[in-house]
C-alpha cells in the first residue's frame, strides 16, 4: 500500500480512548441485561441488580457514554433480544405497563452522569472525596425519582388504577431495595473509578 | 443462575429460520404491540401466531417451555397483585382478591407470556449477527445516529451477556466459599458481588479495546447483504390475515 493510502486509512481509525469507551458502554449494557438474572437475597426477598448497573453506567461513563450504554441496552430489547427482566424482549415491553420504567432509564442515566460529573469537579477543586460521594448518592436518588415518576405514571395510565394504588404497586415495595442499591453503587463507583483512569487514587479491593 | 437456552440461536432447517431478519423484526414489533396494547382478541391472535411460529421453526418444545419457566413466578405475582389492587370494587371477591382484578391479572399475564414466546421464536431462529445487521438497516435513515457503531455495540452486548452471567456464577461461588453468603449485612453482599463484577468488566473492556484497536477496527466496514424473499412476503400476508380473522371473527359470532 502507498504511504498516502496508509495515512488516510489510519486517519479513519477511531482513537483507543473512543474504542475503550465504546467497549465499556457495551459491557455495561451486558451487565444491565445480565443483572435481570442476578438476584441477591435481601431478607426473604431476592433483589435483582439491573437498575443498580443502570445507575453505575451514569456514574462510571458520564452522561454521554452512560446514555449510549442504556440506549444500546434498550435497543437490544426493542429488537427482540432477551435482555429485559424475566428474559423478555421486543417492542411489546415498551407498550406495556412497565414500559415507563424502561424508557425512563435513558434520561435518568444522563442526569446521574451529569450530576456525578459536577460532583467530581467539586472533588477536584476542593480535594474532598466525601462530597463527591454524597453527590453520587444525590445523583442516583434524583435518577431513581425520575424512573419512578415516569414508570408509575405509565403504570397508572395503562392500568387505570387510582394513583395511590399505582404508587403502592409500582414504587413502595421497591424503595428499600433501591436504597440498598444506591449505597452499594456509590461504594462500587468509588472502587471502580481509579481502574477507569478517572482518578489518580490507587484502586482499593472489592472488600473495601 | 438463569437458563437462557430458549433465547439462544439454534440452527435448524425451517421456513422461520430462512426469513429475512428485518421481516421477522417487523412482525415481532407488530405482533408484540397487538399482544400488549391491543384488545384481547388481537392478543389471542398474536398468541396463535406465536405458537404457529414456534411449531414451524422446529425449535424443541421442551427446551422452550423449560426456558420460559423462570417467567412463571413473575406472571403469578402479576395475577396476585392485580387481584389485590385491581379494579372491581364492590364486585364479587375471593377472600382478599377481587374476581375482576384476578381476571385482569390473568389477561395481562397472558399478554406477557405471548410476548415471551414471540421473543423466544425470534431469538431462537435469528443469528445475533443477523439481528445486528437488521438494526443497522433500520437505523441507517435516522439522522445523527452512527448506525455502524450502534450495531457493533449491540453485537458486543449480546455476545457478552452469557460471559457476564458465567462470570457472575463463578464470582458468587468464590464469594460463597469465603463465607459471604452467610453475612447478614445485605449491603456488603450486594457491594462485594457488584464490585467484583464491575472490576472484571473493566479489565475485560481494556483487553477487548486493545484487541480491537490493534486489529484496526473502524466503523467503515462492509455491511452484510440482506434480501427480502417470497417467504417473507408470504409470512407477512399470513400474519395480516390471521390478525384480521382474530379481529372480525368474534364480532361475527356475536
Amino acid at each position: 500500500m502507498k504511504p498516502g493510502k496508509t495515512r488516510a486509512a489510519a486517519q479513519d481509525l477511531p482513537s483507543l480512548e473512543s474504542v475503550r469507551n465504546m467497549v465499556l458502554a457495551s459491557l455495561l449494557a451486558a451487565l444491565m441485561a445480565a443483572g435481570a438474572w442476578i438476584a441477591v437475597p435481601v431478607g426473604p426477598v431476592p433483589v435483582v441488580l439491573q437498575n443498580m448497573f443502570v445507575l453505575l453506567a451514569g456514574l462510571l461513563l458520564g452522561p454521554r457514554w452512560g446514555a449510549a450504554s442504556v440506549a444500546v441496552y434498550l435497543l437490544a430489547g426493542l429488537a427482540g433480544l432477551p435482555v429485559f427482566s424475566g428474559g423478555g424482549g421486543g417492542p411489546g415491553h415498551f407498550l406495556g405497563p412497565t414500559g415507563g420504567y424502561l424508557v425512563a432509564y435513558l434520561p435518568a442515566v444522563w442526569l446521574v452522569g451529569l450530576l456525578s460529573n459536577a460532583g467530581g469537579r467539586v472533588q477536584d477543586a476542593n480535594h474532598r472525596p466525601g462530597r463527591a460521594m454524597a453527590m453520587d448518592v444525590l445523583a442516583m436518588a434524583v435518577g431513581m425519582i425520575l424512573v419512578y415518576a415516569l414508570g408509575v405514571a405509565r403504570l397508572q395510565a395503562v392500568t387505570r388504577l387510582p394513583w395511590n394504588r399505582a404508587v403502592a404497586l409500582g414504587m413502595l415495595p421497591f424503595l428499600p431495595g433501591d436504597a440498598l442499591k444506591i449505597a452499594a453503587a456509590a461504594a462500587i463507583a468509588r472502587m471502580a473509578r481509579p481502574l477507569l483512569g478517572r482518578e489518580n487514587a490507587p484502586a482499593p479491593g472489592p472488600h473495601g | 443462575m438463569a437458563y437462557l437456552g430458549p433465547f439462544l440461536f439454534l440452527e435448524k432447517d425451517s421456513p422461520v429460520h430462512a426469513m429475512d431478519p428485518r421481516a421477522k423484526a417487523a412482525l415481532l414489533a407488530v405482533l408484540g404491540a397487538c399482544a400488549m396494547a391491543g384488545p384481547p382478541r388481537l392478543a389471542v391472535g398474536a398468541f396463535g401466531l406465536a405458537l404457529s411460529g414456534l411449531v414451524a421453526s422446529r425449535l424443541p418444545m421442551g427446551r422452550t417451555v423449560r426456558g420460559l419457566l423462570p417467567l412463571a413466578p413473575l406472571l403469578f405475582l402479576v395475577v396476585l397483585a392485580r387481584g389485590l389492587y385491581g379494579g372491581g370494587e364492590g364486585g364479587p371477591a375471593v377472600g382478599w382478591f377481587s374476581v375482576a382484578g384476578l381476571a385482569e391479572g390473568l389477561l395481562f399475564a397472558f399478554r406477557l407470556g405471548t410476548v415471551a414466546v414471540l421473543g423466544a421464536v425470534f431469538t431462537g431462529t435469528t443469528r445475533p449477527g443477523a439481528v445486528r445487521e437488521a438494526v443497522r438497516w433500520f437505523l441507517s435513515p435516522v439522522p445523527l445516529v452512527p448506525e455502524n457503531r450502534v450495531a457493533m455495540m449491540m453485537g458486543l452486548t449480546v455476545r457478552l451477556v452469557p460471559v457476564v452471567l458465567e462470570e457472575a456464577s463463578r464470582t458468587r461461588a468464590a464469594l460463597a466459599a469465603r463465607g459471604l453468603e452467610s453475612r447478614k449485612n445485605s449491603l456488603v453482599r450486594v457491594r462485594v458481588l457488584g464490585a467484583c463484577l464491575v472490576r472484571r468488566v473493566i479489565l475485560c473492556a481494556d483487553r477487548f479495546s486493545l484487541a480491537l484497536a490493534s486489529r484496526g477496527w473502524s466503523e467503515n466496514r462492509c455491511a452484510a447483504s440482506l434480501t427480502l424473499g417470497r417467504a417473507d412476503v408470504a409470512a407477512a400476508c399470513l400474519a395480516a390475515l390471521a390478525m384480521a380473522l382474530a379481529w372480525f371473527l368474534p364480532s361475527l359470532a356475536v
